[in-house]
């Protein structure tokens, strides 16, 4: 069989929030795993596996991160319980909002688009108006 | 009074799968222990998180394997029970025990895998 290596760019990825000491060995696994997937199912089905690997990973080392940073007495329970500092209760509230939208996919999507287009169209119109009204028409000269 | 912490479920599942597998258990066997034992299938890179944290905890401590002589070997991030993990495995497990006895909810044959 010969060994297929997955696109380096995912390595790339994980690299954002898996420590170095750890992600060679997270990163071997993978390809391990992706060959096999490659062998099986085909490389369309490997990638999109791969896809999905990467993009449940962030959520935990993220937290695991966190709680490093926080130090080693830190467990979750004891984290809920004290007082929390502006930006624990930022990253917490981030958090529970990007669960919050992934629990509604659809409703997600609406907001995205109304946003994209309601500033897309202010901004089309404040440019022409801006430069119809206030700067005036370039290669005109004003009349005395 | 001593304070025990007790194990959130997929730490306790991640224990006894690297029990479960004695020396071979290493990220992915561990992945695959959890799907075909516990059906319970899991992201590797998620998994890597839990067993940083139970390394963390002091529950687990990890070496790292001679490359292994094939095409493409190479060495692995190998993990073993410390005796808190096994004193917090044990712990938790007796707990589970003893709120569940009495309870008929369990048909035996059917969690054995019979």
């Amino acid at each position: 069989m010969r060994f297929v290596r997955p696109p380096r760019v995912f390595r790339r990825f994980l690299s954002l929030w898996v420590p170095d000491n750890e992600l060679d060995f997270l990163w071997a696994d993978l390809g391990d795993q992706y060959a096999e997937i490659v062998e099986t199912d085909g490389r369309r089905a490997a990638f999109g596996w791969l896809i999905r690997e990467v993009r449940v990973s962030f959520e935990p080392w993220w937290a695991l991160r966190f709680e490093r940073a926080e130090g080693p007495q830190t467990r979750p329970r004891e984290f809920l319980n004290r007082r929390a500092s502006m930006t624990d209760r930022f990253v917490r509230d981030v958090r529970y909002a990007v669960r919050a939208l992934r629990r509604r996919p659809l409703l997600t999507l609406v907001a995205v688009l109304t946003l994209t287009i309601g500033i897309g169209a202010n901004t089309a119109i404040f440019s022409v108006v801006n430069g119809v009204m206030f700067k005036g028409v370039d290669g005109l000269e004003e009349t005395d | 009074m001593t304070r025990t912490l007790f194990l959130p479920e997929f730490e306790l599942y991640v224990l006894l799968a690297v029990l479960r597998l004695g020396p071979d258990a290493y990220g992915a066997s561990i992945a695959r222990e959890l799907a075909s034992t516990a059906e319970r299938p899991v992201s590797i890179g998620a998994l890597y998180a839990t067993l940083g944290r139970l390394s963390d905890k002091g529950y687990v401590v990890s070496h790292v394997s001679r490359p292994r002589p094939v095409q493409g070997g190479r060495s692995r991030k190998h993990y073993t029970l410390t005796g808190s993990g096994e004193a917090a495995v044990e712990h938790s497990a007796r707990k589970l025990r003893r709120m569940m006895h009495g309870i008929d909810l369990l048909d035996e044959s059917a969690a054995s895998g019979a």
